[in-house]
């Protein structure tokens, strides 16, 4: 069960990760508010930490990693990303106004 | 697999059960938790009738009752499934006998079996707002345009744009940060939903610290048992205060010395808003008159959804708190808490991708 | 004597609430508040006063009235102690009309109204007769309630003064029967629930009884009932899912039963358009997840522990909690019908229309009973996935598990994954609807376009979730009935799984005409095309399995050859809607009615049919009668094709789906839009003939089930030759359903080892030889 990070508990040491990453998070919030930062870089600052925090909860809390179970269990956890990934980009990402783009010669109006 | 092959055995359907023979027996649980929801759910129904309309006075104050009796039924259903687990303690756990999942216990499959259909509630919301978030022109964009659509529509008071929440909560919203937090530069309105975030962390790890005590053979039972239970407790502590900020945040919002906050609602940010005041940034007294029904539809029930798996997480966690307070999680069936945590990660899991989406951008 | 008391109990409160049933019907609307007279004057009734009430001419009132039309009437009395005052009438007379129907009207300062009712002022209380104005309404009866004061004119309220009541009615014309009168929704339905709660109280009773008639105790009857209802084995789940399938899909028929009544004949008025909404709505909600849904659970509940030999499914308890949301939301969606307020928009439930102000209310109760059964789902959906993976016996690998498991497993799959899609929709139309969201709000920027994608995301897969169970049970059945293995069992396992994956990119074929994205709209073409190729894997393997085998025409046999058929039929007309611009033009025709019932009447409930037959022996320890079967069979496939093939023609034709009637052009010259050719009248009484002889033909085999359960012949372990699991425990089999995991070890090995196991499962029991 005791698995180790750096030589200490992996929990005690994912759950520090993901403090210091929120409060790195909420800092990088407070800096693009008072305009430190650009919008830019806000969105790929909380993009990459969401990231590495959904991975640290998964892997650790979650023991996708590192029990002999793992490797199927992830499998299985994966095994939805097909059909979300088919969601995301047939209703998620087309367009409500899509027939507007169409080029002129293939419209009625 | 320990299944009891003796033909005459009956459990109590009211419970408590006897877990040496096996699989449960009869139960009335299922049939009274149907019974509830279907109460509640017309309850519901019969309660709020305003459709379209938006008339706030339409709704039969008499049938509110109705959705605390579906409550309570479901409680009460929940209480014979309890009574009927408490004496569980981890002697009957079947296993898993085929590939690909081989020996691996059969609950444990089936927890991540329905945290697949978990992913696909949530994947379903965030399509949702993705898919109205992209198809929606901003407000602040019409106004940086003059006023004007992208495709040269002039707006016309009442039409829908979209407002981010994260707008009210850590944007440019004059209201919201008057009184910036200990000079940090954070808007107060952000603190509740930033508090949140860390509550949830939290939580998720006195989960996995319960786990790891449960699995500790080397302290004795009382206090092993004393020690999950306050583990088990400090995550449902943390998990009420999760909601509570909510609550503060939505509907409530704070002012504490200097720290003031307004909730959503007395900023105006309601899925009943046709006309909100939009000023944006650096466009001095210009404003839109702006229908932002639809961005707050979204935000209310993407997080209020999310908000729904939290109680459903406080409900179980106070029946295991309470089951740990009678010494019921040994080793044997720690895995019970790790069951329950994978859910309980799989919620913490979800804000982080909620928290960044909904209240930051 | 004790029992013979209790029936008599029994039946006396049913008989009594059978009479009270009807009363519980609402009061009318009428007001009536005027019992006592003129409330400035006490007295009594007297027969000496009497009202009258007649046309403005003194003439009598007459029996009927034409619609909304404005009478002159004179109201008034004589007698009583103003008659006696005869020479100066001051403050003599009074009174009270109220009108259940239609608008009274003052036509002088005589008269005044006063809360719709019509009474005298001050300066009309000298009067003993009066003159007013009568709106007539469009149609029912209108009863008056007139009250009359005869009073001294003493200003004392004393017993002096009389008073009388009289009431006075008037028809439409033509029109003599009472139309029925709005009934409080809620009181209706609530005591049609009582009835039905009553009549089934009654019918499981007497199913007690016929389990055990000679030792039949009303002590014995609390702990049986209670075991069924509490149970969580496997077995009597899937009998309850099985029966409460069976109750729907006879609702869900008759409603289809009244709408072809409908559609018999061209501008048909037996059911308004109102109705006609509500009918279909339920009908196709009813017959997908309240009758398809449910028997493929519980032949899956049945079936699958034992063809896997488990002991029971992985979560018991979880699975009697997905049975019992069943029923309970199947009250929520019907809600509502009874006062006819239930939801008509379409099982489809596409927005704005559902969240629309105008749509019935019964609506939300059916978006929140819909919201009961994708928990219902889902909570199944976990117990047989993990069912299936991990409980299987000793030697049962992903490659030995029976076609069937492994459709059910598939189907299982593809509701598990896209049901939520739907749930969050239905979440998010019952908000709106409720607490006034606006996410399908088009004024507030919301795109009904969402719902379609949501819905359809589910509801294509959900197609395949009820037609593959029904491809597994034909291979079962066409394999055993061939006696041999099925042909080609891992391309029918790789074709399963296809569809099923398939089934998520195809979904847009529903959406051609909904304004989707152009590019969506040609991916989804070929996709939806690329579907008929597992299809037609599956197809090509049943004929090949019956080629080199050995057929045995059992009733099973031929529903699965029935099912080949009508399949194959269905799957040819659907080839025709990838296309957009043939879908386009055929999409809300008929043409789109025929194709759908052709793969879900031939194919889900020939299926099913076929199942029942195949199964009904190991579920009950019975044989059917197989006569019986085969007359069903006969009856049942004829007036099938011609319910559903003559539809093909009428949709080219133009007959659009949905509607609630159509009608016929002049002549064949003429060219009104949407009018249909003379002959479409016929085909349309010819298909509602077909229709009742296929709804009546089914009754066969409930009457065939019952008899058999009763008198039929004991059922062997192995009756057909099958040669999977669920065969080698007992009929009816034990609980748990095994006493020993059985172990499966793989047929070619034992070919070698034992030659005599591979024959005894080989040789069906009439001892005929296995021929190739």
């Amino acid at each position: 069960m005791s698995h180790t990070i750096f030589g200490k508990d992996a929990y005690n040491m994912n759950f520090a990760m993901l403090m210091i990453l929120t409060v790195i998070e909420v800092g990088a919030v407070a800096a693009s508010v008072q305009e430190i930062i650009t919008s830019q870089m806000i969105i790929f600052v909380l993009v990459s930490i969401g990231i590495v925090k959904f991975l640290g909860i998964a892997f650790i809390f979650m023991h996708l990693r590192m029990e002999e179970d793992s490797n199927i269990l992830t499998m299985t956890a994966l095994f939805p990303v097909f059909f979300i990934g088919i969601m995301i980009a047939v209703i998620a990402l087309t367009s409500p106004a899509s027939p507007d783009s169409l080029p002129a010669w293939c419209r009625f109006w | 697999m320990s299944y009891d092959d003796d033909h005459e055995h009956h459990g109590s359907p009211w419970g408590p059960h006897d877990w040496s023979h096996g699989a449960p027996h009869n139960s009335w649980a299922p049939i009274i938790v149907s019974l509830g929801i279907g109460v509640f759910l017309f309850g519901f129904a019969s309660t709020f009738a305003m459709n379209e309309t938006m008339d706030n006075t339409i709704y039969s104050a008499g049938s509110l009752p109705i959705v605390l009796v579906g409550f309570a039924i479901i409680l009460s259903g929940f209480l014979i499934w309890w009574r009927q687990d408490i004496s569980f303690e981890g002697h009957y756990e079947p296993k898993s006998s085929g590939v690909p999942f081989k020996n691996i216990d059969i609950r444990k499959v089936g927890i991540w079996v329905f945290l697949m259909s978990e992913m696909m509630v949530f994947s379903t919301l965030f399509s949702t707002y993705i898919r109205y978030r992209i198809g929606t022109e901003s407000c602040q964009a019409i106004l940086d345009n003059h006023s004007t659509f992208s495709n040269g529509v002039p707006f016309t008071p009442g039409d829908a744009c979209w407002i981010p929440a994260s707008y009210f909560i850590a944007g440019s919203h004059s209201e919201s940060w008057t009184i910036s937090l200990g000079g940090f530069g954070l808007p107060d309105t952000l603190v509740p939903g930033a508090i949140n975030t860390f509550a949830l962390i939290i939580s998720s790890f006195t989960v996995v610290m319960a786990l790891q005590t449960a699995k500790r053979e080397d302290l004795d039972a009382d206090e092993r048992s004393r020690k999950v239970r306050n583990y088990l407790a400090a995550t449902l502590v943390l998990a009420t205060l999760f909601l509570t900020l909510k609550m503060i945040e939505w509907f409530i919002g704070f002012n504490i010395g200097p720290f003031h906050a307004p909730s959503l609602m007395e900023d105006g940010y309601t899925i009943h808003n046709t006309a909100y005041p939009f000023a944006g940034s650096g466009h001095g007294e210009e404003h839109l008159t702006a229908n932002l029904r639809l961005s707050a539809s979204t935000f209310y029930v993407a997080t209020g959804t999310h908000g729904a798996h939290v109680f459903g997480g406080m409900v179980a966690l106070s029946y295991m708190t309470f089951k740990a307070h009678k010494g019921g999680y040994s080793p044997s069936n720690a895995v019970s808490i790790e069951y329950f945590g994978l859910y309980w990660h799989f919620v913490d899991l979800v804000w982080v991708l909620v928290f960044p989406a909904f209240y930051l951008y | 004597m004790q029992v013979n008391k209790k029936i008599i109990a029994i039946f006396s409160v049913l008989m009594v609430a059978m009479l009270l049933a009807p009363s519980l019907q609402a009061r009318p609307t009428g007001i009536s508040n005027v019992e006592t007279g003129c409330s400035c004057h006490t007295g009594s009734p007297s027969s000496d006063v009497s009202a009258f009430m007649t046309l403005a001419n003194g003439s009598e009132l007459p029996d009927e009235y034409n619609a909304a039309q404005t009478y002159s009437l004179l109201v008034g009395f004589t007698g009583g102690p103003a008659d006696a005052e005869v020479v100066e009438r001051i403050n003599t007379g009074g009174f009270n009309l109220v009108a259940s129907k239609g608008t009274l009207a003052s036509s002088d300062d005589s008269t005044q109204l006063m809360a719709g009712q019509l009474t005298h002022t001050e300066s009309g209380n000298d009067q003993t007769s009066w003159a007013i104005e009568w709106t007539s309404p469009t149609s029912g009866t209108s009863s008056f309630t007139l009250t009359v004061n005869s009073v001294n004119g003493d200003n004392q309220a004393t017993d002096a003064d009389h008073w009388a009541q009289s009431t006075f009615t008037m028809s439409s014309m033509g029109g003599g029967a009472e139309p029925l009168e709005d009934a409080n929704g809620l009181t209706v339905l609530f005591s049609a629930i009582i009835l039905v709660m009553l009549l089934l109280f009654v019918a499981v009773v007497y199913v007690f009884y016929r389990t055990n008639p000679e030792g039949f105790s009303w002590s014995a009857f609390a702990p049986w009932i209670a075991d069924w209802l509490t149970s969580t084995d496997h077995k009597k789940i899937g009998t309850l899912y099985f029966v409460a399938g069976l109750f729907y899909f006879v609702v869900g028929g008759v409603l289809a039963l009244l709408m072809r009544t409908q559609l018999a004949v061209p501008g048909n008025d037996f059911l308004t358009k109102d109705e006609y909404n509500q009918f279909f709505t339920l009908h196709g909600t009813i017959m997908i997840f309240l009758a398809a849904m449910p028997m493929i659970n519980g032949f899956a509940n049945w079936i699958v522990p034992l063809q896997i030999g488990a002991k029971d499914l992985a979560f018991p308890r979880i699975n009697a909690m997905a049975f019992w949301l069943n029923p309970v939301a199947s009250v929520l969606v019907m809600s509502g019908i009874f006062s006819s307020n239930a939801a008509d928009v379409g099982w489809t439930g596409y927005q704005p229309i559902t969240s629309w102000v105008g749509t019935h209310p019964g609506a939300t109760m059916w978006i929140a009973g819909q919201i009961m059964l994708v928990a219902s789902s889902t909570l199944a959906g976990i117990n047989f996935i993990t069912t299936i993976a991990s409980m299987r016996a000793p030697g049962m690998g992903w490659m030995q598990m029976p076609l069937f498991t492994w459709s059910i497993l598939v189907s299982i799959m593809c509701l598990f994954i896209s049901i939520p899609a739907f749930g969050i929709g239905l979440v998010e139309a019952l908000l709106d609807r409720t607490v006034a969201t606006a996410f399908f709000n088009v004024s507030a920027g919301g795109d009904p376009v969402l719902w379609s994608h949501l819905f359809w995301y589910f509801g294509h897969p959900e197609v395949y979730v009820v037609i593959l169970p029904a491809f597994g049970i034909v291979s079962e059945v066409l394999a055993t009935s061939a006696r041999r293995a099925i042909f080609g069992y891992r391309s029918m396992v790789y074709a399963l799984a296809g569809i099923g994956f398939v089934s998520f990119i195809v979904y847009g074929h529903h959406m051609l005409t909904s304004g989707m994205s152009p590019a969506l709209r040609f991916v989804m073409m070929l996709t939806t095309m690329a579907v008929a190729v597992p299809t037609g894997i599956k197809i090509f393997n049943w004929l090949k399995t019956m080629h080199r085998g050995s057929l045995v025409y059992r009733t099973h046999t031929l529903w699965a050859l029935g099912f080949l058929v009508t399949f194959t039929l269905g799957g040819i007309s659907g080839m025709f809607f990838p296309a957009i611009s043939m879908n386009t033009h055929l999409h809300e025709t008929y043409f789109v009615v025929a194709h759908f019932h052709y793969v879900l009447v031939g194919g889900v409930v020939f299926g099913l049919f076929a199942a029942i037959y195949y199964w009904y022996p190991k579920m009950t320890g019975r044989m059917m009668d197989e006569r019986l079967g085969v007359i069903h069979f006969l009856i049942a496939f004829i007036s099938y094709n011609g319910i559903f093939w003559p539809m093909h023609k009428l949709g080219l034709w133009g007959m659009t789906r949905r509607h609630h009637t159509y009608f016929l052009q002049a002549n064949e010259y003429s060219d009104v839009i949407g009018t249909l050719p003379p002959e479409a009248a016929g085909w349309n009484m010819f298909i509602t003939i077909n229709a009742f002889i296929f709804g009546l033909s089914s009754i066969l085999m409930i009457i065939n089930m019952i008899v058999s359960l009763i008198k039929g012949q004991k059922a062997p372990a192995d009756p057909w030759g099958g040669w999977s699991f669920e065969w080698l425990t007992t009929s009816p089999p034990p609980t748990p359903s095994f006493d020993e995991i059985p172990t499966l070890i793989d047929v070619n090995v034992h070919e070698e080892k034992e030659p005599n196991w591979l024959m005894r499962m080989m040789v069906p029991d009439d001892q005929e030889e296995v021929s190739h």
